[in-house]
């Protein structure tokens, strides 16, 4: 029983230190210009785990972290919670197929999640929807691809690490 | 099989319980204040997050601070000393008139000026929210910051805090697309909006005045108190172009803010004081 709880507690320790390194790369101050390209580093540590450990990291997780950015971003809370709940659910029901996937193919379903995402987030934040028409506003997706096979291939191996 | 069709781990049920509570939240924390507790107890682990988030940058200056040949520390105090003496001077003659004033307002049976208190917070280096132009300073809840509060520099209004946190506090600048400040003509007086445009671009519109409004490019805009959110008489932009557009009666101004928003270093967050007897 204390042997079961005490390996639990280690390996929720992975989830926790990415998701925490992922706020820090959120809000970390980049140059103007790479300003647009900034990934949602948050949302891809969020749909890795809900992939890897689907019975551990789900919708629930997802609305944890995303409360966590609006808390962060000074933007209403639930905002990012319903994002990332929404992004949590669906890698749940994919994950069977994204193991088998290569990392580019997963690259790409990542892609479509985090554009769902995005056109979520402009009707619950309301800006100005002109930003839509505004082809930087989508440039993160890009970036959320390249960036994929690393936060995965880290994910599988610190969770490997660790039990 | 069945079995398979309806696996166990897909959590649908849990899925639509969350999305429920997370738009329930949502549509409080909008329209009230009950959250705004839980934001704040959830701020204290999160100021972790920027502690780290700057500390690149921080070892970053001091390493340069400490490569750096140091400046000529004489110069640079006698000069802070005359520029000291001199705003000493500034501050005994304000002080004096402030009472003068007091005294008259009491003699015209009006209520007191109201005292600001103002506490010098750093601007933090770090890009929060792409979507809002906002910063993050470093004071907050442990330095008496509020939510609310106006923030100034030197040259005039910065914007309003909009979320404390415990060492830190979520300054919205003014050209933000969500704020918009009540505005008086310094040569005219003709009251007006201020509306910012977000963005990218750190402007004003004023689209509340008609065509035979007395205005001029050039003109200053100070802020005109009116709501009690912003102090008076603060500058604040400006009127940068007029248009007029045929069609429309109202004029199409764009005012540029005085604070240079886009390279903000510091900010001065005033705190208002109702029942100061002085």
């Amino acid at each position: 029983m204390n042997s079961s709880t005490n390996s639990s507690l280690t390996g929720t320790l992975p989830i926790v230190v990415s998701i925490f390194i992922a706020m820090v790369l959120v809000v970390m101050k980049l140059p103007q210009s790479f300003e647009a390209w900034r990934p949602d580093w948050v949302g891809v540590v969020v749909i890795a785990w809900a992939i890897f450990v689907p019975r551990v990291c789900g919708p629930v997780f997802g609305m944890l972290a995303g409360l966590a950015v609006d808390v962060l971003m000074g933007e209403s809370l639930g905002v990012y919670a319903l994002i990332y709940a929404m992004l949590a659910y669906m890698a749940n029901v994919i994950n069977f197929k994204m193991k088998m996937f290569k990392l580019f193919q997963q690259a790409l379903v990542v892609f479509g999640l985090t554009l769902m995402a995005r056109f979520l987030l402009v009707f619950l934040v309301e800006v100005n929807t002109e930003i839509f028409t505004d082809w930087l506003y989508w440039a993160p997706l890009i970036v959320n691809m390249i960036i994929w096979p690393w936060v995965y291939l880290v994910i599988c191996n610190s969770m490997y690490a660790v039990t | 099989m069945l079995g398979t069709m309806f696996d166990a781990t897909v959590p649908t049920v849990r899925w639509f319980v969350v999305s429920c509570l997370a738009g329930a939240i949502l549509i409080v924390d909008r329209q009230t204040d009950w959250l705004d507790n839980v934001r704040t107890l959830l701020s204290f682990p999160l100021s972790l997050v920027y502690v780290a988030a700057e500390a690149p940058q921080a070892i970053y200056q001091g390493v340069n601070w400490a490569l750096e040949p140091s400046i000529d520390t004489e110069v640079a105090y006698q000069k802070l000393r005359a520029e000291y003496a001199g705003l000493k001077v500034e501050t005994l003659r304000i002080r004096a008139l402030e009472r003068e004033n007091n005294e008259l307002r009491s003699l015209l049976d009006a209520s007191k000026a109201t005292r600001m208190e103002t506490k010098y917070a750093r601007v933090k280096d770090i890009s929060v929210n792409t979507f809002r132009q906002q910063v993050v300073v470093d004071k907050g809840l442990i330095d008496g910051a509020y939510e609310g509060q106006v923030a100034i520099d030197e040259m005039g209004i910065v914007g309003l805090v909009t979320e404390v946190m415990a060492n830190s506090a979520q300054v919205r600048l003014l050209t933000d697309g969500d704020v918009a400040i009540p505005l008086m003509f310094e040569r005219s007086g003709v009251r007006t909006m201020g509306i910012g445009q977000g963005g990218s671009n750190y402007i004003l519109k004023l689209p509340f005045l008609t065509r035979n409004s007395d205005i001029r490019e050039g003109d200053l805009l100070v802020s005109s108190g009116m709501g009690g959110r912003y102090p008076e008489g603060y500058p604040v932009a400006i009127v940068e172009d007029i248009a007029e557009i045929s069609a429309h009666s109202f004029l199409e101004i764009t005012a540029r803010p005085i604070v240079e928003l886009e390279k903000l270093a510091h900010v001065l967050l005033l705190s208002v004081n109702r029942d100061v007897e002085k």
